[in-house]
């Protein structure tokens, strides 16, 4: 069943974005969705699905998951625009997402850490030695993930 | 310098112990298309790039699959979570277990254990950023083939997100490629 009926590799070969970026539409309209984190792309045009799998919602259980998921989103986000900047830093529509994203990181991540302690070992905004406590990312303990 | 983000990239929580998918996905950690040899690659390719952009490419995907090491481990250490000698035997994992333990131990797939030849690093920009491109390619392929072995959406929600890391890569280090082609490289 290898490969049978799938293009998807052709697809790949076929849809390489390059340069026409920056001509083309910037979806500047589209709302920013947790979908695009999921699926590991902010570009819709870089998308390419799997024999038609697009991607798995993790699950969350409480409001600390959820919170630090809309930080893990907004870093991902980051992260997707930065790469993109980095090969085409006169893009000014990205930076500018870029700048706002960096912006409601910085406030989101401020609010986790007063409310469940540090995510990062330079944070201090914390009256007791809260960084080494469990659990750690790897951690599958009760199905946490911080 | 780098700074540690007490978080993974994207959260995995696999309730299911499997330890026949941990022996292959441990491959993305220790093979020759994995993430250490990823990250390893463009870290060491980083130095000697000839502009800002490729300097910033090489870095900050480096930086990336250093992420993307921490959720392969961290797969492949909730598959293997509480698993018994026996099972361990069963699974074909008795000669692992025997040298590491159920510690984390680059290896591939096949129990080869990673080697710095993987890095592939060659002072040539267009030898180097194509190397990059096929390593993306490879590794893609690698996580469609992991997808295929397993039916657990806890285990295929990362790997699809990994392999869609793998399109994005490709796709800036081909811009990069073309943009030196034009400088004439």
């Amino acid at each position: 069943m290898l490969f049978e009926n799938d293009n998807s590799y052709l697809d790949m070969v076929m849809n390489i974005p390059g340069l026409d970026y920056l001509n083309n539409s910037h979806e500047q309209e589209k709302e920013e969705k947790y979908e695009d984190f999921y699926r590991g792309n902010m570009f819709d045009k870089e998308f390419i699905p799997y024999k038609g799998m697009t991607y798995i919602a993790p699950k969350v259980k409480n409001e600390k998951q959820k919170d630090l998921l809309t930080i893990m989103k907004c870093n991902f986000m980051l992260i997707d625009y930065n790469l993109y900047l980095d090969v085409h830093p006169e893009d000014t529509i990205i930076l500018n997402k870029y700048k706002k994203v960096a912006k409601t990181l910085e406030d989101k991540t401020k609010e986790y850490e007063k409310k469940y302690g540090p995510l990062c070992n330079t944070s201090a905004d914390y009256s007791t030695y809260k960084w080494i406590e469990s659990p750690w990312p790897w951690n599958k303990e009760d199905g946490k993930y911080v | 310098m780098f700074k540690y983000d007490k978080k993974l990239e994207f959260p995995i929580n696999i309730s299911k112990k499997d330890l026949r998918m941990a022996k292959y996905i441990i491959t993305q950690f220790g093979g020759s298309n994995g993430e250490l040899a990823a990250s390893m690659r463009y870290f060491s390719q980083k130095f000697t790039m000839p502009d800002d952009k490729g300097r910033a490419l090489l870095n900050d995907i480096a930086t990336e699959e250093l992420g993307h090491i921490e959720m392969i481990c961290t797969m492949v250490h909730q598959l293997t979570k509480d698993a018994t000698l026996d099972e361990l035997e069963k699974a074909g994992l008795a000669s692992y277990y025997t040298e590491h333990g159920v510690s984390l131990y680059p290896s591939d797939s096949l129990g080869n254990p990673f080697t710095a030849t993987y890095f592939a690093s060659t002072g040539d920009v267009i030898a180097n950023v194509s190397e990059d491109m096929a390593a993306e390619q490879k590794a893609r392929a690698v996580y469609e083939s992991l997808i295929n072995l397993t039916d657990d959406d806890d285990v295929i929600g990362p790997l699809l997100f990994l392999r869609q890391r793998e399109v994005v890569h490709f796709n800036r280090f081909k811009e990069l490629y073309d943009h030196y082609k034009k400088l004439g490289y």
